[in-house]
């Protein structure tokens, strides 16, 4: 069908219409999570794959307001490949370093990479976290007896185990 | 392939190099014997795991995938599954590399369901014999956790304290007080203060790739290390073809693909020692031949747990990508009580784990965040907000779940590759429904104002567990009949053949099982130690 430049927009088209930004978040395309996306859907489904988004979608980088109707026919109709689709897509772009500003910006702590810095978790509170109910119990080895099982209408009895 | 060429001869050949292979191995090298080691995979060094890496989360998705039919990694053979996700990894510390190091122990009426309500066997041994083994274990491994737990017999302080209970925990524990049901702090493989060489958790919260740091125990960082200095002789890159036997009916030793040259190795030993886990033990004796397998037992009885789950939105932020997975853990439920419609229990533990790719895929019950205009919306008003809870049961051993040859499918090296074939019986099926029900009122408990279900079926209503764990494939037992080991871990028919791996459980608790599955381990390397004069030369099990 069409060419390189036109798969590569309806690719960017397609993030735009899934993480489509507000606020301080970018959209995927903006994010640059088109590139990553091509390049993981080929790993993970194959040239086929990405080829039936690409036929799937087509149009809809001249879609405009019908994006996201074009994007709903195209996840009903595949649901397992558009499952993908929005699997990579999700984690692209919360990779992105802006997307990670985002939401820093929104109060969190939150790293690049979950190491080498890692986190202040603080240490157990022998106060306030120590199990004060004192509920639990276990049955001593000693004292484990037959249970009834002639309410229990199982498979396992019915046919032996 | 090329022609065979003679690896020597050892006291003892472990093949296997993973949490059982490292204790095993360890063990009996530090006793003098001569010990080699043959491990399939390579290793697996602390820079090789992704958290240094923004795209952690999508190397999980593939390469560090604990899926090995999704790996798919050069080390790794392929398993033909009705329906499981084959979880393991095949490296020089096995699947310890990527496993959540959750620590809790079995409970003595674990061992005692033939007494119960017989449709599981006893074990051979008690929660007593293990007892010892179990502190011990957790001695060496490092485990964090807090002592006086009454739904578990009394047992001595663990190496370190607990590790923080965070604001998920906190949020948990509420819910369970609210319901007036047990919780606990979780024990976990992971150290909550510096511990033997090793560095404290820094909640980094990637647990589910294992840990680069050995906070967690990673047995290829901390356990192989010492083995090793204990004169271990290991080889990488052996993946053993067969076990074979001589006309005096013992075990002589193992052939092996070296996979770098591609030469086909013979190892003897005087005792052979099995470590492959639950899927690769059976394999393996079924592929030499159906080595140890008069009792038609090898194999059957494979046991996943029974696994349902809950992911569970609030209003109040608990850090959910923050700290070590879990946090708590309930043995409410743990006894049985047939009053609810099935045999056996289970418990609950918290997870709370996953940066932001991770949540907005869903957690634990694989609900994504919606796409397009919304999805903004919810990350602000779900991130860091969430929490998942999973239920964990013993389920039944049934003859019909079981490891198999496949007819079809081979490994890259031409070997017939394991089949697996699981399906939950009805007491398994009635006990998650049971589970289900429960979860949604922790979730209602824990003030939701969300939450979502997960039973593990697909569309066609077909359980495809997540579960990590291989059990029971070749289990313990007081008789030749009814069991492929004795309560030693040795052959009844190959009398210097032993099975130390997961594979020996007859029955699969109702918590993670690495912890008793390395307290076994330990205890039976111990006893092979203790009696290798006599082991190495014997030509029937020593004792029921």
């Amino acid at each position: 069908m069409s060419g390189p430049r036109e798969r590569a927009r309806l690719v960017e088209a397609l993030v735009a219409v899934l993480l489509p930004g507000d606020g301080d978040f970018p959209s995927g395309a903006e994010a640059g999570v088109q590139g990553k996306l091509a390049e993981r859907l080929l790993e993970t489904s194959g040239a086929a794959g990405l080829e039936r988004v690409i036929t799937g979608l087509a149009g809809l980088a001249e879609a405009g307001e019908a994006g996201p109707d074009m994007v709903r026919a195209f996840e009903r109709a595949e649901p397992a490949l558009f499952g993908a689709v929005r699997k990579i897509a999700y984690l692209t772009y919360y990779e992105s370093p802006f997307v990670q500003e985002a939401i820093r910006a929104l109060g969190f702590a939150y790293n690049a990479a979950p190491l080498p810095k890692g986190y202040g978790v603080g240490r157990f509170d022998e106060a306030t976290d120590r199990p004060t109910h004192g509920r639990g119990r276990y049955v001593k080895t000693n004292e484990v007896r037959r249970v009834d099982l002639s309410g229990l209408d199982l498979e396992e009895l019915r046919h032996g185990h | 392939m090329a022609t065979e060429a003679k690896g020597g001869h050892s006291d003892v050949l472990v093949i296997g190099a993973g949490a059982t292979g490292a204790i095993t191995s360890l063990i009996l090298a530090g006793a003098g014997l001569d010990v080699v080691c043959l491990e399939q995979g390579g290793w697996t060094a602390a820079e090789d795991h992704p958290h240094f890496s923004r795209d952690w989360e999508w190397q999980k998705q593939g390469r560090w995938n604990p899926d090995t039919n999704v790996r798919q990694a050069a080390s790794d053979y392929p398993v033909e599954t009705n329906s499981s996700n084959v979880l393991m990894w095949n490296a020089v510390g096995g699947s310890t590399n990527v496993y959540g190091a959750l620590w809790p122990r079995y409970r003595p009426s674990d061992f005692r369901k033939g007494v119960e309500h017989g449709l599981a066997p006893d074990w051979p041994i008690t929660y007593e014999d293990l007892a010892d083994p179990y502190d011990r274990v957790d001695r060496l491994i490092g485990v964090s956790g807090l002592a006086g737990n009454p739904a578990l017999p009394p047992h001595g302080p663990y190496p370190t304290g607990p590790l923080p209970l965070r604001k998920s925990g906190r949020a948990l524990a509420s819910a369970f007080d609210r319901l007036g049901w047990h919780w606990w702090t979780l024990p976990a493989g992971v150290i909550a203060e510096d511990y033997d060489g090793r560095p404290a958790c820094n909640g980094c919260g990637a647990c589910t790739a294992g840990c680069a740091r050995n906070s967690m125990n990673m047995f290829s960082l901390s356990i192989w290390p010492k083995a090793l200095a204990a004169g271990v002789e290991l080889r990488i890159q052996a993946a053993v073809e067969r076990v074979e036997k001589g006309q005096d009916g013992r075990a002589t030793g193992a052939v092996y693909i070296d996979r770098a040259s591609g030469r086909r190795v013979r190892q003897t030993a005087d005792v052979v020692v099995l470590a492959c886990n639950g899927v690769g033990t059976p394999w393996l004796l079924q592929a030499s031949d159906n080595l140890a397998n008069s009792s038609d037992q090898v194999g059957r009885n494979l046991l996943h747990h029974t696994l349902t789950s809950v992911d569970i939105w609030g209003e109040d932020i608990v850090d959910t990508h923050m700290g070590y997975t879990g946090s708590l853990i309930s043995m409410e439920f743990a006894e049985t009580d047939t009053s609810r419609g099935f045999v056996n229990g289970f418990n609950f533990n918290c997870a709370a784990t996953g940066h932001a790719g991770s949540q907005s895929l869903g957690m634990l019950a694989r609900s994504p965040a919606p796409w397009g205009a919304a999805h903004h919306e919810w990350f602000r008003s779900r991130f860091d907000r969430g929490f998942g809870v999973f239920a964990i049961g013993d389920d039944l051993p049934s003859p019909d779940n079981r490891i198999t040859l496949s007819a079809s499918l081979k490994d890259e090296l031409g070997r017939p590759a394991p089949k697996l074939r699981y399906v939950p019986g009805d007491n398994d099926e009635r006990m998650m429904r049971y589970q289900l029900e429960r979860l949604e009122e922790i979730a209602k408990a824990a003030g939701a104002v969300d939450y979502r279900l997960n039973d593990y079926k697909d569309a066609d209503g077909v359980y495809r567990t997540p579960a990590w764990h291989l059990l029971g494939t070749c289990r313990m037992g007081a008789d030749p009949e009814s069991s492929v080991v004795n309560k030693w871990h040795q052959s009844w028919d190959v009398p210097n053949l032993f099975i130390v791996d997961g594979s020996v459980l007859a029955t699969g608790g109702v918590v993670n099982p690495t912890p008793t599955v390395t307290a076994l381990a330990l205890r039976a390397a111990e006893h092979l130690r203790d009696n290798f004069a006599e082991l190495r030369r014997a030509t029937k099990p020593l004792e029921a």
